[in-house]
């Protein structure tokens, strides 16, 4: 299968495949000295945890656009790779123009986003609206009002198009609340690891 | 063997013969005696013989003079009287040295113990004998009168009155005491625990009081002849109780025994009262050898018992019983049939003392018995508890276990059932199409897409979050989209919000699912639309309800032309209603050349009652 994903990135002329691996061993080691715009990462990987190469990538590379690769995008795993640091998903029995077309997007900064995800995220800011106190983990920064507004409309089904009409804004400022919306899962980690950091008396 | 006892205790009595040398002991003595309702009569007396033997059942008077002799020296001297009353005036030459009670008035009592005058030195005469006077007023068998006299310095007197003080009124204060604590005591646990046999216990040792009372207090106010019956009826009480239960501690109490002992107390009683009422003192000896007699009997029962079960206890209460019973005797014989008057002591309530101790033993060791018998019930009852617990555990465990057996075979069934039916049927199909010959490309790729379709739409009704009604329209948009998109199909999405809906369970999630893709597959391969609109809205009334409608602005069915596909539409819509049907919602089919296809769903759903998120919640938590 990374012969196709490799065949499709080469074939397309925006694209420019820079590496593959087929073990995270490999590529960690590549990426450290590499950089690139766009990861694919799938999240079966033989040696070690999909989530993990994410975690490590992103902490290598920062700028760098992840997308998970997955077979149905159920939202469990969805949501684990999101606060891992990923950006975006890649259904891999997506037809071949699909794959381009999405990386593009994802580059150009679109994040796709499921309405099963949206419900979901939907549901858990909604369940800890006052728990982020001092003494507890401090839960997600809170969503403002547009990104709900962004999150509802995309959990009913309305495409990226529809939400912006609906809301009366641009296209790419719904990508925008999109990302952050991913992002603020991803400092909610961070914010997180440090919390623990502290609890565990390795920070002062 | 009981004159032996006797003969033992006895011995006692040389105790006080051996300090008694420098003592004198007058026991003859001038006297007018002067009965009630009997002439009077005057002549020297025997000090031992007892008033109630000469005059049984008469009062009266009684003077008796005493010659001492003069004094020696200057040494103060003293008088000790073993008993003497029931009222006194003692003179000394003329002069009063000492008076108990008032002469007449029943109400002291001065024979209850051994009394002592010192008298003084000024008053002896030293030249020539010294006439000692007493007066008393006697009550009929009140062991009234003047008994022996000792005569000696105050110091030897005073040695032997402390002793006999000591070992008769210092006994009675502890028994006294004693009786009233176990009396107190057993009345407390009777009240705690209102078994009877504290009780009756609790009542015996108080009655036993009623004696203690009677021999030490001089004064008590209750009328003379009155209370004698009530001492002596209490007394017997409180004997033949003790007995009572010292059978029922050694479980020897049969119906029988009970009956008598009842008998007892109740026969004695009446002889007693008689006995004072009628002035018939043989009435009340005749009273009080029944308790002996009573005492004989369970003396022999116990015994009996304690040869069988071979129990330490019951060899105890029979060697305590014994014991009472020999005192009981002796004082029976001495005083009562021998009429000894002396320094003699009775003995009856020593006896009595200990066997109450060995009683209360057992009422101690009952009381132990009965909080260890509820401390094993406790444990017991624990023990079966903790056991149910634990079976109800074990019962819970087990059939949880079944049911989550069983919720998830049903699930793996559904699964299988979906995967066939959908993914697999699309499969056999397209695999049918690829052996046939000369099979259009373009349909095979359309075969693929719903078998793909199929298999999504199958892991997407597993996922939670799924009984919503509007994620999963908008879940089955966002895999249709690009499908549509690429058909040309524009898509017109008119989907209120939708509250949180119940009753949508994966197999009814499944039906929606599949009417829904079986419409907007017959819009993409048969309507030539160019665009279709999908319209849910949900009606909040009585009866809460979802209408659901695709529309599509196609060519509708075309009748007569293709008949294939219009078999297949048919076949199509046999399916829509037969799903819709089974989740109980009405399916309505509206189409014209013009117009397109419309489909309607309308059903009825339960709102869920408002719950703080979703299922699952596999974020992060």
């Amino acid at each position: 299968m990374r012969e196709r994903f490799e065949r499709v990135i080469s074939a397309e002329p925006s694209l420019r495949l820079a590496f593959g691996a087929s073990t995270a061993g490999e590529l960690l080691a590549w990426f450290a000295s590499h950089p690139v715009d766009v990861l694919l990462v799938d999240l079966g990987l033989p040696d070690r945890s999909g989530l993990e190469v994410i975690r490590r990538c992103r902490h290598l590379q920062p700028a760098c656009a992840m997308m998970v690769l997955t077979i149905f995008g159920d939202e469990v795993n969805m949501l684990r790779a999101f606060e891992a640091g990923a950006g975006g998903y890649l259904l891999k029995d997506g037809t071949e123009a699909d794959l381009a077309a999405h990386v593009l997007s994802l580059h150009a900064g679109g994040s796709p986003m499921s309405p099963i995800i949206a419900r979901q995220l939907l549901v858990q800011w909604q369940a800890r609206p006052a728990s982020a106190t001092a003494e507890v983990a401090p839960g997600r920064e809170a969503l403002s009002p547009r990104e709900t507004e962004v999150l509802g409309l995309v959990a009913r089904g309305f495409t990226y198009a529809e939400t912006a009409q609906r809301m009366g804004i641009l296209l790419s400022t719904v990508q925008s609340h999109v990302r952050n919306i991913y992002g603020k899962l991803d400092v909610h980690n961070k914010t997180e690891a440090v919390f623990e950091a502290r609890q565990l008396g390795l920070l002062r | 063997m009981l004159l032996w006892a006797i003969a033992a205790l006895s011995c006692f009595a040389p105790a006080f013969a051996a300090s008694e040398s420098g003592l004198l002991m007058l026991d003859r003595a001038q006297a007018l005696l002067e009965p009630q309702g009997g002439p009077p009569s005057e002549g020297e007396v025997d000090l031992a013989r007892r008033w109630d033997r000469e005059f049984p059942g008469q009062g009266g008077r009684a003077t008796y003079r005493i010659t001492l002799p003069p004094r020696v020296d200057m040494e103060p001297m003293a008088l000790l009287f073993s008993r003497v009353g029931n009222q006194v005036h003692v003179l000394l030459n003329d002069s009063t040295v000492q008076r108990w009670g008032t002469l007449g008035d029943p109400l002291f009592d001065a024979t209850k113990t051994v009394r002592r005058v010192t008298l003084p030195a000024a008053l002896l005469n030293a030249d020539r004998p010294n006439e000692l006077r007493v007066e008393v007023t006697i009550q009929a068998q009140r062991l009234g009168g003047l008994s022996v006299v000792r005569y000696g310095p105050v110091a030897l007197i005073e040695d032997l009155y402390t002793r006999q003080i000591l070992w008769r009124d210092l006994a009675m204060l502890v028994f006294g005491a004693g009786l009233v604590g176990m009396g107190a005591l057993t009345a407390v646990l009777w009240w705690r625990q209102r078994d009877p046999f504290y009780g009756w216990f609790s009542v015996a040792a108080l009655l036993g009081v009623v004696r203690v009372i009677d021999r030490s207090w001089p004064d008590v106010p209750v009328p003379w002849p009155l209370w004698a019956a009530i001492a002596a009826i209490c007394y017997t009480a409180h004997v033949a109780l003790m007995c009572r239960f010292a059978l029922i501690a050694v479980g020897s109490l049969s119906r029988g025994m009970r009956r008598a002992i009842d008998g007892v107390i109740v026969v004695v009683s009446v002889l007693d009262g008689l006995a004072f009422a009628l002035g018939m003192p043989l009435l009340m000896t005749i009273g009080f050898t029944f308790i002996p007699v009573l005492g004989l009997a369970t003396l022999a029962l116990v015994m009996r018992k304690a040869f069988v079960s071979r129990s330490a206890k019951a060899w105890v209460l029979a060697v305590a019983i014994a014991g009472a019973l020999a005192a009981g005797t002796h004082d029976v014989v001495m005083i009562r049939v021998a009429g000894a008057s002396g320094l003699y002591n009775t003995y009856i309530q020593h006896g009595m003392f200990v066997f109450v101790l060995a009683m209360m033993w057992f009422v101690a060791e009952r009381y132990n018995r009965s909080v260890a018998s509820f401390r094993a019930l406790n444990a017991d009852l624990s023990r079966r508890v903790e056991e149910r617990e634990r079976q109800l555990h074990q019962a819970f465990d087990s059939l949880r276990e079944q049911q989550h057996h069983q919720s998830v075979s049903i699930e793996r069934q559904r699964i299988m059932r979906e995967i066939h039916d959908g993914v697999g049927s699309q499969l056999v199909g397209l695999l049918n199409m690829v052996t046939r010959k000369g099979a259009d490309p373009a349909a095979l790729k359309e075969q693929v897409q719903l078998a793909l379709d199929e298999m999504r739409m199958a892991v997407d009704s597993l996922q939670p979050a799924h009984d919503d009604l509007g994620t999963l329209l908008a879940t089955l948009r966002y895999r249709l989209q690009p499908r549509l998109q690429a058909a040309g199909i524009a898509v017109i999405w008119d989907v209120a919000e939708l509250p949180e809906l119940r009753q949508l369970s994966p197999p009814v999630v499944l039906h929606v699912q599949r009417i829904l893709l079986e419409a907007f597959t017959n819009v993409m391969k048969h309507a030539h639309a160019s665009q279709v609109e999908v319209q849910v809205r949900w009606r909040e009334e009585a009866a809460p309800r979802v209408m659901l409608r695709i529309t599509d602005n196609g060519i509708g069915f075309p009748a007569g032309v293709r008949a294939q596909e219009t078999q297949a539409h048919g076949r199509g819509l046999d399916n829509m209603r037969a799903r819709a049907t089974a989740i109980g919602a009405s399916f309505d089919v509206q189409q014209s050349p013009d117009v397109g296809v419309s489909i309607a769903l309308e059903w009825q759903v339960e709102r869920a009652p408002p719950s703080s998120g979703f299922h699952d919640n596999p974020g992060h938590g």
